[in-house]
């Protein structure tokens, strides 16, 4: 199993972000008496990629699919259960409080909800700010009123607007003040967990335009998380399904949306709605049965068994795993029996 | 006093309604009852500076033709209250009590909002196990009777001032706690304190910058409704001999003097209850202000509030 | 369109009035319902389209709201003017709704067989033990799996799939004329949502009800609707048929929409957003609402609001320019 193949677009480059057998199960190490009975949730179970300097890694899946918990584990906002994150070649996990704040200049996120994510309290000023009081050195203090109103102009909004407090804005407006706090530090990786899930359609290729600007000017390389899988299609260079904790399927955007070998890619890219006229599309939709199991009860072997309609014998009892595909370097995909290498154009 | 501004941005136009940030008294000004609380604790707190010093004698000056005496001014401008039992002047008597009773019940409940506060964060922030011993004290705390506590203390120690508000204090400690702590637990899951996290913050930094502001202003409004109740406790720890003696003055000592004499001269508990209620109220009025005033959310309340009808 | 229209709103308006505004939140909305088809009502948060499906159903909250004009014909009568107690015996029976949060709109102290048999016995005259019998040939019918012993299951033990069957069920109990869907499909997963949608499909199908579906998702009005009404700041400001409407649209709005998509787009293009934000809706732009947004907005758009036009056959736009978005390409 080699995750780690570089794609054609990020050939030659050293990976910023390795991460081995990720897995954080949750619940598992009860405290008192009565909790420790409860079930263990396998909300990430053995997740492994690799992230290159500049590029967008797509991490898309439906909901329970532990997406967001990678993007958790990986900013210890959560203590992972085992597995390896080398930032650089030092691992995120075992690093000490000093070499964390370190890291926490280099790796930033932002996060879904623009309304929750900015505390109500704050003016625009003193949220953007905030990163600098916990890092003094990185803007000497009378520079810092200056810097926010640039940074606010960079994402679009009036340097006015560092007076005003979060109520006062419109969620795009807001999405693009998480942006800002984002910035303040110049992270070399940014983990982007449904930047635009919560915004409007009209407002999401505006935030959408303003993290591949920044990404075009910073070169930073960005995990993106989305369940909207043409969302995740405009923004990745890669891209990496997840189905129940696993990673299911990873490969180039091209590989991954032009010929899926997966069969739940398959089945997710064709439940899509799209707004193609064509009825082609409509006819090979693939109707996948009930939902996604508990993550608490994961099915033996193959998690996706129990809803595909290619499972056999086999897939309850080998957990299948990620397995160089015949279209070019870096295309893997977890499956016993893999869709045929589609004949058409890639798109 | 709003303004509609549509200025384009790099592309993006927006209207977005700007108030002027109004000063503190304007505000105040706005809201009619609460300048009317902010105005009778001020009166109070000049009471409490100078009252002894201005009245102390006349609160000791015995008159013995104003003997309970009906409030009026037959016995002069400062009987206008009326008199107690030894004819003294119920007037200058609640002047003079206000320092002993705020004094008493704001120090006690400020200890308590503290001490409560503090160890609520912490309970609520630290790991598991100091959480654990800090709520099963509060547990022993709130157990027991709290009256029975306070007699057991003082007879134990002196009943002394400092000692009552320490008793009164640990009595309300854990009400404080344990809104503090569920208020944190809940504050701590929200988005912007894992974004406070994900930019390198320690607790402490999110406890003062994150926390706290949002918790104050909940425990400012327990702290005045317990003020009425705290000077109450303090009445009756009075009453049983173990709080404040005779001869100092307070107001829930002269409740609990009057009642003796409820059917003969209502006036001996009616007035200093009376200032309680007064006491209490304003504070509790000011708070409410302040809690909208300090929340720039809810602020625009205030701002309007008053200018609609100003349009009509 | 030579069928006679199954509800006809005219003129909907709705106001909310909160401490210091008013903010009206459906602006003159018109649009109509047809036997056996399926409308889509699209529109972004805050565009009124759900504020105006809570008015038709009666459920709007009064106060803040306030119904300050307009008509719904259904069956040829007004029923904003109906009075409730005769409303209340025709929702259900004529007219039904499924909400976005399936979990919050299930009792969640009942099983769902109870709830399920409820609805025929308020309406209905039939026992007890045949009413449980046709609520589980419901849920049968809206497929969930051993239905017969599901009756007795209560909301929480479902799946959030399984939940918004269960509303369909209760929604298609009765077997209206129309069913209202606000986001059915809004918090479930992508696999989930395909397969709601073709239950609405099959039992519209089946039964010949009409459908009113409300939703922000492009791709759901083209793979489920008929016809679409496209609603921005409380009117709507295009209708027609579906694939007329996204393949030739005659509003900047809905032009705009479709070509801020990321569906069509690849990578390294960017995409072209539409500028500026929602509109605020306690106060509203002179003349037409979309005009600061707009890139067709000449000097009769900030004063005047647009009349409406119709393009083509069935196919209406509020919009000054009208003739001339039409012709424009989707993707230039």
């Amino acid at each position: 199993m080699n995750p780690s193949t570089p794609s054609p677009a990020a050939a030659g480059k050293k990976p910023i972000l390795q991460v081995r057998g990720l897995t954080k199960h949750f619940g598992a190490s009860g405290g008192f008496g009565l909790t420790s009975r409860s079930k263990v949730i396998r909300a990430v179970d053995g997740v492994s990629f690799d992230l290159y300097p500049g590029e967008t890694l797509g991490l898309v899946g439906e909901s329970g699919c532990g997406k967001s918990t990678v993007a958790r584990t990986l900013l210890r906002l959560e203590e992972p259960t085992a597995g390896q994150a080398l930032f650089d070649g030092k691992d995120i996990f075992t690093m000490d409080g000093a070499e964390m704040r370190n890291l926490r200049r280099r790796m930033q996120v932002i996060f879904q909800d623009p309304y929750a994510s900015l505390n109500p309290r704050m003016r625009v000023e003193d949220i953007i700010s905030e990163p600098w009081v916990i890092h003094p050195d990185v803007v000497p203090i009378d520079q810092r009123p200056d810097r926010v109103r640039d940074l606010l102009e960079s994402v679009g909004l009036r340097r006015d607007h560092a007076e005003r407090y979060p109520h006062q804005f419109s969620g795009g407006q807001l999405q693009r003040i998480g942006i800002a706090r984002a910035m303040t530090l110049n992270p070399q990786v940014m983990i982007c967990d449904e930047p635009v899930s919560a915004l409007d359609l009209s407002i999401q290729a505006q935030v959408i335009n303003l993290l591949e600007e920044i990404q075009d000017r910073h070169q930073i390389a960005y995990i993106f998380i989305a369940h909207d899988l043409s969302v995740v299609r405009h923004m990745s260079d890669r891209v990496a399904v997840m189905y129940l904790g696993r990673v299911a399927e990873l490969g180039t955007e091209r590989q991954v949306y032009g010929s899926p070998r997966h069969p739940y890619t398959k089945a997710l890219l064709s439940a899509e709605p799209t707004i193609n006229f064509t009825n082609e599309m409509q006819s090979r939709r693939i109707l996948l049965q009930g939902e996604v199991p508990s993550p608490a009860n994961p099915p033996s072997g193959c998690r996706f068994r129990t809803r595909c309609w290619k499972a056999e014998e086999r897939c309850k009892v080998d957990i299948p795993e990620l397995v160089v595909q015949s279209d070019g370097d870096g295309h893997v995909a977890a499956c016993h029996f893999p869709e045929p290498l589609s004949t058409g154009p890639a798109h | 006093m709003t303004t509609v501004t549509t200025t384009p941005t790099s592309g993006e136009a927006e209207a977005v309604i700007i108030r002027r940030a109004q000063p503190w008294w304007q505000l105040l000004w706005r809201d009619k009852f609460a300048c009317v609380a902010a105005v009778w604790l001020t009166v109070l707190a000049f009471c409490l500076i100078i009252g002894p010093e201005l009245l102390g004698d006349t609160a000791t000056q015995l008159n013995l033709r104003a003997r309970n005496a009906v409030p009026g001014l037959e016995n002069g401008p400062m009987w206008i209250l009326g008199g107690d039992p030894l004819g003294r002047s119920l007037l200058a008597r609640l002047i003079v009590g206000a320092r002993n009773t705020i004094s008493v019940a704001l120090t006690a409940v400020f200890i308590a909002m503290t001490v409560g506060g503090t160890l609520g964060m912490v309970a609520g922030y630290v790991g598991k196990w100091v959480s654990h011993v800090i709520m099963r004290l509060a547990d022993v705390v709130q157990s027991f009777p709290s009256l029975l506590l306070a007699v057991i203390v003082l007879y134990m120690l002196e009943p002394r001032v400092g000692n009552l508000i320490i008793v009164l204090a640990t009595t309300r400690t854990p009400i404080y706690l344990r809104v503090t702590r569920a208020e944190v637990l809940e504050i701590r899951e929200r988005v912007f304190v894992d974004a406070s996290r994900a930019l390198g913050s320690g607790r402490f930094h999110i406890l003062r910058n994150h926390i706290a502001p949002i918790v104050a202003p909940t425990l400012l409004t327990i702290m005045t409704v317990d003020f009425a109740s705290v000077m109450l406790s303090e009445s009756g720890l009075s009453f049983l001999g173990i709080g404040i003696q005779p001869p100092a003055i307070t107001w829930g000592l002269m409740v609990a003097q009057g009642r003796n004499y409820l059917a003969q001269a209502w006036w001996l508990a009616f007035f200093p209850g009376l200032m309680i209620m007064f006491a209490t109220l304003s504070a509790n009025i000011l708070s409410s202000w302040l809690r909208l005033a300090t929340d720039p959310v809810q602020r625009w309340r205030l701002e309007t509030h008053k200018k609609e009808e100003d349009d009509k | 369109m030579a069928d006679k229209p199954l509800l006809e709103v005219r003129d909907l308006k709705v106001e909310f009035r909160t401490g210091r505004e008013i903010v009206k939140a459906v602006n003159g909305a018109n649009f109509t319902a047809y036997p056996g088809k399926t409308l889509a009502i699209l529109g972004e948060s805050g565009s009124g389209k759900s504020v105006s499906a809570q008015t038709i159903m009666r459920l709007l909250q009064i106060p803040p709201g306030a119904i300050t004009g307009g008509t719904a014909m259904f069956h040829g009568v007004d029923i904003l003017k109906m009075p409730m107690d005769e409303w209340r015996q025709m929702s259900g029976k004529k007219m039904a709704m499924v909400f976005q949060d399936a979990l919050a709109s299930l009792n969640p102290v009942f099983t769902v067989g109870w709830q399920i048999a409820e609805t025929f016995r308020i309406h209905g005259e039939c026992s007890r033990s045949e009413a449980f019998d046709r609520a589980g040939a419901l849920l049968e019918r809206v497929g969930i799996p051993a239905a017969r012993d599901r009756v007795k299951d209560f909301p929480h033990q479902f799946s959030g799939g399984m939940r918004q069957r269960v509303m369909i069920a209760m929604a298609v109990a009765l077997k209206p004329d129309l069913l209202i869907a606000d986001e059915p499909t809004t918090a479930l997963d992508v696999t989930v949502q395909a397969q709601i949608m073709d239950l609405i499909k099959d039992i519209s199908k089946e039964s010949g009800m009409s459908v009113i579906l409300i939703t922000h998702d492009l791709g759901v009005v083209v793979d489920v609707a008929d016809t679409v009404a496209v609603m921005y700041a409380g009117r709507v400001v295009e209708g027609g048929n579906v694939i007329d409407v996204l393949q030739q649209p005659a509003h900047p709005y809905t032009l705009a929409l479709l070509r801020s998509a990321p569906q069509a787009r690849e990578k390294g293009e960017r995409l072209q957003p539409i500028v500026g934000s929602p509109p605020d809706l306690a106060n509203l732009p002179t003349g037409c609402s979309f005009h600061p947004r707009c890139a067709f907005a000449t000097d009769i758009c900030r004063r005047q609001a647009p009349p409406i036009k119709s393009v083509a056959e069935g196919r209406i736009s509020e919009c000054h320019h009208a003739e001339t978005v039409h012709h424009e390409p989707v993707h230039a």
